[in-house]
């Protein structure tokens, strides 16, 4: 690849130039980390009360209840209980995971990894952020309009979001704050494809870059592909409540011709299932390189790490009829799509069987966010299997609706992408904001969410395969559901002893960014990428040089290493021979 | 040693747009896509077609307007390959207006589509004119933005535009003018003709 020229930034000197009209990637990641964990406690919040509502249906949420359900007396009426599963799943989803891990993350790791100064278009990464953050206040203020939120499920079903299923603004409000989100995530996308592409370091090949610049580039390659296709949906849905089009009504509801709901249900889904990798790849990406980094190993098959994470990223995009089995499709395709479905494990396999070979007879370094990268290995395990069952026809005609559904993913999209974001947190910290945490506390509350998360979701798999529904608001009036109280509550306790194992996080994190005093060294965590060689916190114009790269980023424990250290910088060239 | 420095800003500069035009075209591609996707479900599915015994609709207006859009597209594509001189300052103008002039020409018929009673609850197929004809409008207004920051981008530097960088601005300007025009060709081909 050609070296480029980049220009240096200028220090930006006012307060709304340096942090909210900033053009620094870095800056702009953090405005959005903070935006990602702000959702992320709003969501957090609603999670509580549905699970209060399952375990102790008609009893008061405690402590707020009062003051947010006045008129029931602090009980979470029915409706707003709809509106809670809806507003948590796309708030979790669109606000809180994707801001983190791809708007944070995205825009702090790339160019600091591939030994850029910034971006490529500075002016349109602002406002990506900015069109985000007007989409996250038309989403909180639909919390707001007579009627409620929107509640037809995050997945927006018609008739469920139609005029027919939820009238008032609510719906509506949801539908635009999601095809304003989407403009900003594909503008994102444009900025990522195009910054790898051309902005590479001088001497770093694809297969030089660290993995999670690959994890997060195949992602913006899904949401510049996919989102759109989300975004038509919801401009017809859109167009179906406000302006009266008929795209998504069935039957006597549309007054000639015929519409059909279950197009949506197909445009969502052609969306949707690339949008659970968008979520989990970068999650993937940072928890090969730390498990590499903390294991003081070589990525084990870095190469085919990458290759398979694309292979994942290809398939996924021809498998969405999985969610749709239900639907009355042909046998024949959901059979195509089962057949497609199973072959995403093989890839799979390959790259879960590598994770475990890079830390196999690591000498590994137990901090907090090898902690959490294992974590992930665990969960995702977990999570990928109980994929199986769901991806055959058979057993999802039964497990199809049930919270087993929401278990698995819940185990895939929520403790993994967590888990992942946290390690992530921890592990850049010292880059982002020149502090480390405190690895105790980092620790002690990697060991409640990770006891706590697992308590949620394993509750959720077995009530699941007993055969509770989601989405019920009480399902214990159904006989058959009654023996279900006691898992329920186990499954409650859980989400509140994670919940409030959150509180450590955020003390811990504050305290890191605004009052420690003690300055973390250039590199903490002796590893060897890019980002690591330049002052921490990373100065606004990333590299005084541009530098050159002359080695692999995982190059740990190699025996043609030169400097008597365990890793090598990928500025330094590995002995000869 | 100058030419060198300069010949490798523009090989950057063209790298750069091209590969940010295409992720983006993509993207807009993908959204008109979808409402295919949509048509094409609708089609295959429906007895009859327009469905529920209603008329077609009477192509005037839809065939102006195709006419107006493929000049202006001409017109674009003379001015790129004209190298954004100042004579060809007309062309850029008659590319303008009758940008201005499809737009004009879409709210035409919309009207028409009123007077004859189609209105967008009469059913799936006046909800697909109306609402593909909106969003391809949308983005020919987007469109239309951009021509007039070309309009400032070209009288700014006099005509001249000497630098890559400037000139990747401009042709992607028009590659997504040519882009629109070929849209509404699909739409005017699957909506009103076939």
């Amino acid at each position: 690849m050609a070296f480029f020229e980049q220009n240096i930034h200028h220090p930006p000197k006012t307060f709304l130039s340096k942090y909210i009209f900033s053009y620094d990637h870095k800056v702009i990641g953090k405005q959005f980390l903070w935006y990602g964990i702000f959702f992320l406690l709003v969501g957090g919040l609603m999670a509580l009360m549905i699970r209060w509502a399952l375990a102790y249906p008609g009893e008061p949420f405690p402590v707020i209840g009062q003051f947010l359900f006045p008129t029931s007396n602090g009980v979470i009426p029915p409706d707003t209980y709809a509106m809670l599963f809806t507003m948590h799943g796309t708030i979790m989803i669109f606000y809180a995971i994707t801001p983190i891990l791809i708007g944070a993350f995205g825009n702090f790791c790339i160019p600091l990894m591939i030994g850029a100064r910034d971006m490529v278009f500075p002016l349109l990464n602002m406002l990506s952020f900015h069109i985000a953050a007007v989409s996250g206040f038309i989403l909180l203020a639909s919390l707001f309009v007579p009627l409620g939120a929107a509640a037809g499920g995050w997945t927006s079903y018609p008739t469920l979001s139609t005029l027919i299923g939820s009238p008032g603004t609510g719906q509506t409000l949801w539908s635009l704050a999601i095809f304003v989100l989407g403009v900003s995530s594909t503008m994102g996308a444009i900025n990522y494809i195009t910054t790898i592409i051309t902005l590479r370091a001088p001497g770093m090949g694809y297969f030089d870059m660290p993995l999670t610049v690959w994890g997060l580039g195949l992602t913006a390659v899904l949401n510049a592909i996919f989102l759109p296709v989300l975004g038509a949906g919801v401009l017809l849905l859109i167009f179906d409540r406000v302006f009266g089009t008929t795209f998504f009504l069935a039957g006597a509801a549309a007054t000639t011709g015929t519409g059909d709901p279950v197009l949506f249900q197909h445009v969502f889904w052609i969306f949707g299932h690339p949008e659970v990798y968008i979520l989990i790849l970068p999650a993937w990406g940072v928890v090969s390189d730390l498990l590499s980094f903390f294991a003081r190993k070589p990525a084990f098959g870095a190469k085919a790490t990458a290759l398979s994470m694309t292979t994942i990223t290809i398939l996924s995009t021809l498998v969405y009829g999985h969610h749709m089995f239900t639907t009355q499709m042909s046998p024949l395709l959901t059979q195509t799509f089962m057949t497609l479905t199973m072959t995403i494990s093989i890839p799979s396999a390959i790259f879960f069987a590598n994770w475990l070979g890079t830390i196999w007879k690591g000498s590994i370094r137990f901090t907090s966010p090898m902690l959490f990268s294992m974590g992930v290995v665990f969960v995702f395990g977990l999570g990928g299997l109980t994929g199986l069952y769901l991806g055959t026809v058979t057993t999802d005609l039964y497990l199809h609706d049930t919270y087993f559904v929401v278990g698995h993913f819940h185990y895939t999209m929520a403790a993994s992408v967590l888990l992942g974001s946290f390690a992530a947190v921890y592990f850049w910290m010292p880059k982002m904001f020149g502090t480390m945490m405190c690895e105790f506390w980092a620790k002690v509350h990697f060991w409640i969410t990770m006891l706590g998360l697992n308590g949620v979701f394993m509750g959720m798999l077995f009530m699941g395969y007993a055969g509770m529904h989601r989405r019920l608001y009480n399902p214990f009036v159904y006989d058959f559901l009654n023996k279900l109280v006691p898992i329920n509550e186990f499954t409650t306790i859980s989400a509140i002893v994670m919940g409030f194992a959150q509180i450590i996080f955020v003390v811990n994190f504050v305290h890191a960014v605004f009052f420690k005093k003690e300055k973390a060294s250039d590199n903490p965590w002796e590893v060897g990428t890019l980002e690591w060689t330049i002052p921490s916190p990373a100065p606004n114009y990333n590299f005084k040089e541009i530098p050159v790269v002359k080695c692999g980023p995982h190059e740990l424990g190699n025996p043609a290493l030169t400097n008597g250290r365990d890793f090598q910088y990928q500025t330094e060239e590995l002995a000869r021979g | 040693m100058e030419t060198a420095v300069n010949n490798k800003i523009n090989h950057q500069a063209e790298l750069q747009g091209s590969v940010a035009l295409i992720v983006a075209l993509v993207s807009f591609s993908m959204l008109f896509a979808t409402l295919f996707l949509g048509y094409s479900v609708f089609r295959l599915t429906s007895d009859m077609w327009p469905p529920a015994g209603m008329a077609r609709i009477p192509l005037t207006i839809p065939t102006l307007s195709t006419v107006i859009v493929l000049v202006s597209s001409a017109f674009a594509w003379i001015l790129e390959k004209s190298g954004y001189e100042r004579k060809s300052m007309s062309f850029y103008f008659i590319s303008f207006f009758t940008g201005i002039g499809f737009v004009v020409c879409q709210f035409y018929l919309w009207n028409m589509l009123k007077t004859i009673g189609v209105f967008t609850n009469s059913g799936i197929y006046p909800s697909m004119i109306y609402a593909f004809t909106w969003i391809h409008t949308a983005h020919m207004v987007l469109g239309l933005i951009a021509f007039i920051y070309l309009g400032f981008l070209l009288f700014k530097n006099n005509w001249i535009l000497d630098d890559s960088i400037k000139l990747q601005k401009a042709n992607s300007v028009l590659r997504f003018w040519h882009f629109l025009a070929v849209i509404w060709l699909m739409m005017y081909a699957l909506l009103f003709v076939l």
